[in-house]
């Protein structure tokens, strides 16, 4: 018999919305960072 | 068969995708140098926006969005969690690709490495190893974008498949590295951005708590955080991921390409990114669950639910992000497998002193050879292909503790890095045909471990010193 322990409702909703915020904010910083480089020359 | 845009529209998308690649290629294609430097490495002075873009989308594959989901929607939210912590490796790797800078600046290859750290027995044992995993994953992908084609729009699986390869072959020959950067950061934020749009839209429809409910009505099962399967599944993917990244070429040479303070970073932050991407497609899977949809095919999940959800234009968005991800993969490969084989085969092996030319021309020929012997390989659509890249689980996760011993630890002993390569792959073997596909990553990494550990202490070796690993790599490199 496997040992049964369910996520609940509210971790699940905070996992989603964390991730989804993270993301978004991660690509933000992507895009910031990519025209810091662009401005100062330094992309490559 | 239910179709979900149609073929006009299908080609449409993908050819404007398709311009835009060779655009860039053709552009860069003029700017970059004729030499090696440029074509491979993009100059060795790539920052941190590109930096982190190009491992984004390299490590962002056609299995990360259409298998993420299928093993959520089979297995569970550990699953989900199980697929998402390969972004864990990228994390992982970060110091051991800092090292690497730092101790080998002037180096080309995986293979460098391994032949000035370990002797040339290994390295052969490496670089088959290299190449059985190339030809896996190449394979793959370039199926995958037949397949992709055909079940969203009823394209024959030919089309797709050869323009995949068609398309990525001809840009990473005219603008090398530098092109595929550029594509990279714009391939990535397509991915996320559109991969985020999807999930905000559908949990706009279905908010998380209500998929939850409806999860835990129809199958609580996936809920289930200490599920058997989920457990190993998290296990293998950690250790088959960690080989991968590893062993590749795809990441050293991606190393060799940014600028030294950037490359901590860069592994850090593209690690933390890339781990939204497999959690986000997964937990779309839960919206078939909860809502009941019918998924004919386990492996279609991801573009059923989404264009249930969105309608066409969910299908629209699920072709740009698949597309995206399987070119940014393929013109990876084709680049990083080829410079692997012309640097250490041709130049080690055969003509040591080719000039600089020579080896941009043969990795040029060998892109195109790479392509073709793939396009034969899945012409006839081999039936099990997943199972195929599965396979070479057991021979990426022998390729672990070698690397990272052999980064930091001077005394580590040849023969029996030898001995655990070639225990790690025949043992992986075993387990993956006696046990399980989820066994075989789990049995090399720890064959490896014990072998390495104990040949070690019992002889270690004192004939290696970090301070001579540059000299040696640009040695052979400048023969």
């Amino acid at each position: 018999m496997e040992p049964v322990f369910y996520m609940s409702q509210a971790v699940f909703s905070a996992i989603i919305y964390i991730v989804m915020a993270g993301l978004a904010g991660t690509v933000a910083l992507l895009l910031a960072i990519l025209a810091k480089e662009w401005k100062n020359h330094t992309l490559w | 068969m239910e179709v979900f845009i149609s073929a006009p529209l299908a080609l449409v998308i993908v050819g404007a995708l398709s311009v835009m690649l060779l655009s860039f290629g053709f552009f860069i294609g003029k700017r970059i140098k004729k030499d090696s430097n440029d074509f491979l490495y993009a100059g060795r002075n790539v920052g941190l926006a590109l930096s982190t873009a190009t491992l984004i989308a390299a490590w962002v594959t056609g299995n990360t969005t259409m298998s993420a989901p299928e093993q959520g929607y089979t297995i569970g939210i550990l699953a989900c969690f199980g697929y998402a912590v390969a972004g864990l490796s990228l994390c992982i790797f970060a110091p051991l690709a800092l090292r690497i800078k730092k101790i080998m600046p002037h180096g080309c290859t995986s293979g460098d490495f391994v032949r000035c750290r370990y002797g040339k027995a290994v390295w052969i044992v490496f670089l088959l190893i290299s190449a059985w995993y190339f030809v896996g994953f190449l394979m793959t992908q370039a199926m995958a974008g037949g397949i992709l084609l055909q079940s969203l729009s009823g394209l024959e699986y030919h089309i797709g498949m050869l323009l995949i390869m068609v398309v990525c072959t001809v840009y990473t020959l005219k603008g090398g590295l530098k092109a595929i950067l550029s594509t990279d950061f714009i391939m990535a934020m397509l991915i996320l951005v559109m991969l985020l749009v999807t999930a905000v839209l559908a949990f706009f429809k279905f908010s998380p708590a209500q998929v939850y409910d409806g999860v835990m009505t129809n199958k609580p099962e996936l809920m289930n955080i200490l599920s058997g399967v989920g457990i190993m599944y998290l296990g293998s993917n950690f250790l088959f991921a960690t080989g991968e990244i590893f062993h590749s070429n795809i990441w050293w040479q991606r190393i060799y390409a940014a600028k030294e303070k950037v490359t901590f970073r860069s592994f850090i932050l593209s690690g933390l990114i890339w781990t939204t991407v497999p959690i986000i497609a997964g937990s779309l899977a839960f919206v078939a669950v909860a809502e009941g949809y019918v998924v004919p095919q386990v492996n279609m999940v991801f573009p059923i639910v989404v264009s249930k959800l969105l309608g066409p234009a969910g299908s629209v968005l699920v072709l740009i992000i698949i597309y995206s991800a399987l070119a940014s993969t393929v013109s990876s490969v084709l680049t990083a497998s080829s410079n692997l084989l012309v640097q250490d085969i041709y130049k080690r092996a055969f003509k040591p002193n080719a000039s600089d030319e020579q080896i941009v021309k043969y990795v040029r020929y060998t892109i195109v050879g790479m392509a073709v012997v793939t396009v034969i390989l899945v012409w006839n659509q081999p039936a099990s292909m997943y199972q195929v890249l599965y396979l070479t689980g057991s021979a990426v996760a022998a390729t672990i503790w070698p690397i990272a011993m052999g980064i930091y630890n001077s005394r580590v002993n040849r023969t029996a890095v030898l001995v655990a390569m070639i225990c790690s792959v025949g043992l992986g073997l075993v387990a993956y045909f006696s046990i399980s596909s989820y066994a075989a990553p789990v049995v090399s990494a720890l064959v490896g471990l014990v072998i390495i550990s104990i040949g070690t202490k019992l002889s270690p070796d004192t004939s290696f010193s970090f301070d001579q690993l540059d000299e040696q790599v640009s040695a052979i490199s400048n023969k």
